[in-house]
């Protein structure tokens, strides 16, 4: 039995060639899709958790006073600790462009111990190791010299740690003899209440008010201390750290907020492709169907001879499943090694920021497992056709000729009815004879067409983001930075540029309200000017109005029209919730107000936001920003369509796969349609049709299941898009997503049609292959 | 009168080498307007191969034909297709009537591939299946139609063009006696009305309904006969039953 | 014909001209039209073998019309040839001769002959085959056509055969 089984399989192979090839092709393709999506859950988080072995991570982090660290170090839940470290902010750079805060090596068998990636960590004084992003960001390497706190250090590596508290590292000796940078509101540690009343952001940076190597010093100390905390149940982490963070002299992080945001970038993609391989499986699940409909179509004779000879139906369907089996066995192997080799490439984005080298490939374990799921899937697709081709009668099997329809085709009657030409009507009857096959088709093909759409849709959102920067938070044409001007300095030199329409202040801070922490963005400008995008209620326009985005909505309990009190820069204040403004990161734990409504003690260093006049040249006004302000200005912008490319490789990938898949669904239809209908073909011939309205008739096939499936599929790609960004940013996605226009659609319908006008086309050639009077003379 | 057909030297080679198959040797047609010519002879004679020479479907591999006068074994094979369409009618042993579609649908079929308006391809076609005694069938699938029925229908397809020639390749094989006497007395009748109709048939009785007969062996035109010299005078049939002694 | 009409007066006595119809009506167009000299003739062969008599029936004013009717033999004669299988159809040896005579005897060229033979042979077939579509004869009759459908076919095959061996 298995050898006869053998012997059809390896004599299939070489009569159809070409079906076999198509066939193994999409099982290929389903099983590097299903590898890569399997394989990007498993390692979204490995390089984390790797890290996090590797320097023995905190699972909390708390910086602030000495006190108050090692009260926290006694916390019940704690299982591991150890003796505080300073921290300390320091002014950096030759000119003292920047703030970085420099931490001391822990000691011992520490936790949190930085990790060097490149180089090794300093051993003694006047070296320095430095973040792996900032090294990336400044060009850093071992060897590079910097200065910090007035100090020439040479950096002797680039490391790493789980949850980022520090920009660099020296040796605890080190940290004293570094100038700490002059205190601003709202670093941790200033537990004040009282700051020079009325005294500027500015004047209080030059008090230079220096408390070299103060230590617990309350009111006026830079220098604080840090301490990793490892927990007796990791999990508890956000528990202890809310706890902690209570306590206003003390900030906290945990490792599984740094975690969420470490994959954030993976799980955007890993909802992506997890979707697009759910719809991969099941279009090639429509594909297998078709074509072992078609076979047992084609093979009727053989397959009766096989029962007639006493093969029983089960024994028929174990040989056609064992046949699509023996082809995905064959087949598999080379998506899975696509698979594999493609599958590195996805990590790259967020790791090049921990200077981790990607996860290696797919464990074979897991290749394994992909195997075994593919040839399940594969039989699961081709059970029932099977079943059903073994469960014929062998008498009607071994009927020579097919008995002929007992009705006339109702696709036929709908194209005469709609005044379609004659190849249109005769192309619709074939492409319907048999539903089944058809109805997989369109499916297929309305997949795709559903995928396009939320192609387009992500385009669409893309364009709208980048022309509508308030959509991501972010309502103003370019952001300037500077430690090393002072504000009225920049003030005075942003008046000379050209092309500046509004110059406004934009003051970061960490606002708190009912023990929960997040980012104020406070804005000192004409609010009309920096409007953020309110999906619910209206944006600030007067003193004592803030707005939240979702998360801090849900997590403080408010609604539109409460007030509430923040507390910033040790101050509070009080302020009426006017709306729900867009806000991406953190999801939407983040509150925007007016200047005019914080006391001014509480505000930081301003950075400036601009308003370009329209038809403004970024570039250009950028550049002379920069020129002017030598090299102190950092100017940035923000969201540029660029920034989308990774996201997009993944995009376009998955639908240039499912594109893939249909087509071949859509060619196998096509072929066995041909190869059935040879004899209708020949007549045509022989009354007179032309090879190109042969051609015709074949085309108009592709199409007609074609028009329906995109009927289908363009709502079905509307919902698709829109479900899987809710599932990407429950935040707020819903409000910043958007189909796409009528226009991107009506161009890319016809463009579909022509792609299936093409794939017909091929199949159409099968068709003009057709000997005539052979064809007509047999039986 | 020059005649509809002119075929001269037709050869037909299969294969190559070894496996070379002479189908036809220097045959020689001529097929006026309104005769009713038959070819006949046992299998593998050629005679298929000949009908599918005179109808485009094959090209010769010597020899030249002539349809009124112009070459058409040097056609191309969408000016053979359009001859197909508009002067040759083919009907086959087989029917090879379109099983899903209606019989009216059927036979308006040529018509509609050769750009014939709608309504008019569908005038003629309920035309010609009324003058074939065919009329209650246009709306029911060949299938549910008996076999002189269906190669009826597949006449009245291949006479929507009004063609110049009709062309049959054992048209009663697949049929009883009753039906076959149907389809021949069909054929019989185009022909009193003017059509030219090139027959080919093992079957002699079918065969004598002809004008003139052909016979063919061996890829070669062995004999010809003209049936049409002595009146029908109804002799042969006062002759069948010797009442003598 | 002696047996058919025997096999007419089986039933009944009949008058010559109603022997003529009774033919006729039964086997009308396959049978070249009967004249009444050969009905009579037949019937005047019948009674000297005593098969039939005759009897008088007087009329008035014409001379007397005779009644035929089935003698004891004569009815035993037509017992007999129903009972017996007929004969197998003859050759038409009238064409046999002519070929194998030409042929032989370099008189006339065999494949002419068989050519016209052929040629008379499938008009006939025509015609017959005209009959037979238009329905023109009713089921006994249509039989005897059919038969001789038949026949013509295997002569055609015949001359096949002929034609294969004396013309090469």
């Amino acid at each position: 039995m298995l050898r006869a089984a053998g012997r059809l399989i390896r004599a299939d192979l070489r009569q159809r060639p070409f079906q076999a090839v198509l066939t193994g092709l999409v099982v290929a393709i389903a099983a590097a899709a299903l590898l890569v999506t399997l394989h990007l859950r498993d390692v979204m988080s490995e390089p984390f958790d790797d890290l996090m072995r590797a320097t023995n991570g905190a699972h909390v982090t708390v910086t602030g006073p000495r006190d108050d660290v090692a009260e926290a170090m006694t916390l019940a839940e704690v299982a591991e600790a150890e003796a505080p470290r300073r921290q300390l902010r320091v002014a950096a750079g030759e000119q003292a462009r920047g703030r970085l805060v420099v931490s001391a090596l822990p000691v011992g068998a520490a936790v949190d111990r930085p990790l060097a990636t490149e180089g090794r960590l300093p051993r003694r004084a006047g070296e320095v190791a430095v973040l792996a992003p900032l090294a990336l960001g400044e060009r850093l390497r071992p060897g590079s010299a910097m200065r910090l706190g007035g100090v020439r250090l040479t950096v002797v590596g680039v490391a790493v740690t789980a949850i980022p508290t520090a920009d660099a590292w020296v040796v605890p000796d080190q940290i004293a003899a570094l100038t700490p940078a002059a205190p601003e509101p709202g670093d941790p540690g200033d537990t004040s209440a009282t700051a020079d009343t009325g005294a500027t952001a500015a004047t209080a940076a030059t008090a230079a008010t220096a408390a070299t190597g103060a230590t617990g010093a309350t009111g006026d100390s830079p220098v604080v201390f840090e301490a990793g905390l490892r927990l007796r149940d990791p999990d508890d982490a956000d528990l202890v750290a809310a706890r902690l963070a209570a306590r206003p002299s003390l900030r906290v992080s945990d490792w599984l907020e740094a975690r969420t945001n470490f994959t954030e970038d993976s799980r955007r993609n890993f909802a992506i492709l997890a979707s697009a391989t759910l719809l991969a499986l099941l279009a090639t699940g429509f594909t297998l169907a078709t074509a072992i409909g078609g076979r047992a179509v084609a093979d009727r004779r053989r397959i009766g001879l096989l029962r007639s000879v006493g093969v029983t139906p089960r024994g028929v369907t174990a040989m056609l499943v064992g046949h699509y089996l023996a082809l995905a066995l064959l087949a598999a192997p080379f998506g899975l090694l696509a698979g594999s080799l493609l599958a590195p490439s996805l990590f790259d984005s967020s790791l090049g920021l921990l200077g981790m080298s990607p996860p290696g490939p797919p464990a074979p374990l897991l290749t394994g497992l992909v195997l075994v799921l593919v040839l399940v899937a594969v039989a699961l697709a081709c059970a029932v056709p099977a079943w059903r081709a073994g469960r014929l009668p062998p008498v009607v099997a071994l009927q020579p000729t097919r008995s002929g329809a007992r009705r006339a085709s109702r696709a036929a009657r709908a194209a005469r009815a709609l005044r379609l030409p004659v190849t249109a009507t005769l192309g619709a009857k074939d492409a319907y004879v048999r539903p089944v096959r058809a109805a997989l088709t369109v499916a297929s093909l309305a997949l795709a067409a559903a995928l396009v759409v939320c192609v387009l849709a992500f385009e669409a959102t893309i364009d709208r983001l980048v022309a509508n920067p308030a959509l991501e938070g972010e309502p103003w044409d370019m952001e300037i930075f500077t430690d090393a001007m002072r504000p009225a300095e920049v003030d005075r030199l942003l008046a000379t540029v050209d092309g500046l329409r509004v110059i406004g202040h934009r003051y970061d801070v960490r606002a708190t309200a009912g023990g929960i922490e997040f980012q104020g963005r406070v804005i000192d400008g004409p609010p009309e000017a920096f409007a953020f995008a309110v999906p619910e209620g209206r944006g600030v326009r007067r003193a004592g109005e803030v707005t939240l985005g979702r998360g801090a909505l849900d997590a403080l309990g408010v609604e539109i029209g409460d007030t509430v009190t923040l507390e910033v820069g040790g101050r509070a204040f009080s302020a009426r919730v006017v709306g729900r403004h867009i806000e991406p990161s953190d999801d939407g734990r983040g509150a925007v107000t007016l200047a005019s409504s914080v006391p001014a003690a509480a505000l930081p260093r301003p950075n400036w936001i601009l308003r370009l006049d329209p038809g403004a040249d970024t570039e250009r006004v950028g550049a002379a920003i920069e020129r002017l302000g030598e090299g102190r200005l950092l100017v940035d912008r923000p969201l540029g369509s660029a920034e989308a490319n990774p996201v997009r490789l993944i995009v376009y990938g998955v639908t240039a796969l499912l594109l893939a898949i249909a087509a071949v669904n859509l060619l196998t239809t096509l072929l066995l349609g041909v190869r059935e209908r040879r004899r209708d073909l020949a007549v045509l011939g022989a009354v007179g049709a032309t090879r190109r309205q042969l051609t015709r008739t074949v085309v108009f096939g592709g199409l007609v299941l074609a028009v329906p499936a995109a009927v289908l599929g363009l709502p079905l790609g509307a919902v698709l898009f829109t479900t899987i960004v809710r599932l990407t940013d429950s935040a707020d996605g819903a409000d910043v997503a958007r189909l796409p226009s009528w226009l991107s659609v009506a161009l890319a319908l016809p463009v579909g049609l022509a792609a299936v006008a093409l794939v017909s086309a091929l199949a159409a050639r099968e068709a003009r292959r057709v000997a005539i009077a052979s064809a007509l003379r047999a039986e | 009168m020059t005649p509809v057909i002119e075929a001269r030297g037709l050869g037909k080679v299969h294969g190559s080498g070894e496996a070379e198959v002479v189908a036809l040797r220097d045959v020689d047609l001529d097929l006026d307007h309104g005769e009713f010519l038959a070819v006949t002879g046992p299998s593998g004679c050629g005679k298929s191969t000949l009908l599918n020479l005179l109808g485009g479907l094959d090209r010769p591999t010597t020899g030249e034909i002539s349809l009124h006068g112009e070459r058409i074994d040097d056609a191309g094979e969408a000016r053979r297709a359009r001859l197909r369409r508009s002067e040759l009618g083919y009907v086959f042993q087989f029917f090879n009537l379109i099983d899903n579609l209606t019989v009216a649908d059927n036979v308006e079929l040529p018509a509609l591939l050769a750009g014939v308006p709608t309504r008019e391809a569908r005038r003629r076609a309920a035309r010609l299946l009324e003058r074939l005694g065919l009329a209650e069938t246009a709306g029911r699938v060949p299938g549910s139609l008996s076999g002189g029925q269906q190669q009826r229908v597949a006449i009245a397809r291949a006479l929507v063009n009004r063609p110049s020639v009709l062309l049959a390749d054992e048209p009663t094989g697949n049929l009883d006696s009753a039906a076959a006497r149907e389809v021949v007395s069909v054929l019989r009748e185009r022909s009193e009305e003017g059509q030219a109709i090139v027959l080919v048939t093992h079957d002699l009785r079918v065969a004598s309904a002809a004008h003139r007969v052909l016979r063919m062996r061996d890829g070669a035109v062995v004999g010809e006969a003209d049936l049409e010299g002595e009146a029908a005078s109804g002799e042969a049939l006062s002759r069948v039953l010797p009442l003598e002694g | 014909m002696r047996h058919a009409v025997l096999a007419l007066l089986a039933d009944e006595p009949a008058h010559g001209y109603e022997i003529k119809r009774g033919l006729e009506e039964r086997f009308g167009t396959v049978i070249a039209p009967l004249n009444a000299g050969q009905v009579y003739t037949t019937l005047q062969r019948l009674q000297r073998d005593e098969l039939v008599t005759d009897d008088a029936v007087a009329q008035r004013g014409r001379p007397d019309k005779r009644v035929y009717r089935l003698t004891e033999a004569g009815r035993e004669a037509l017992h007999e040839w129903l009972g017996a299988p007929s004969a197998p159809t003859r050759l038409r040896d009238d064409f046999f001769m002519k070929l194998v005579l030409a042929h032989g005897m370099g008189l006339a060229d065999p494949a002419e002959l068989i050519a016209r033979q052929r040629a008379a042979y499938l008009r006939s077939l025509g015609e017959l085959e005209r009959v037979l579509a238009a329905g023109g004869a009713d089921g006994t009759t249509a039989l005897v056509v059919e038969g001789a459908a038949l026949h013509l076919e295997a002569d055609l095959k015949w001359l096949d055969r002929c034609e294969e061996e004396l013309t090469r």
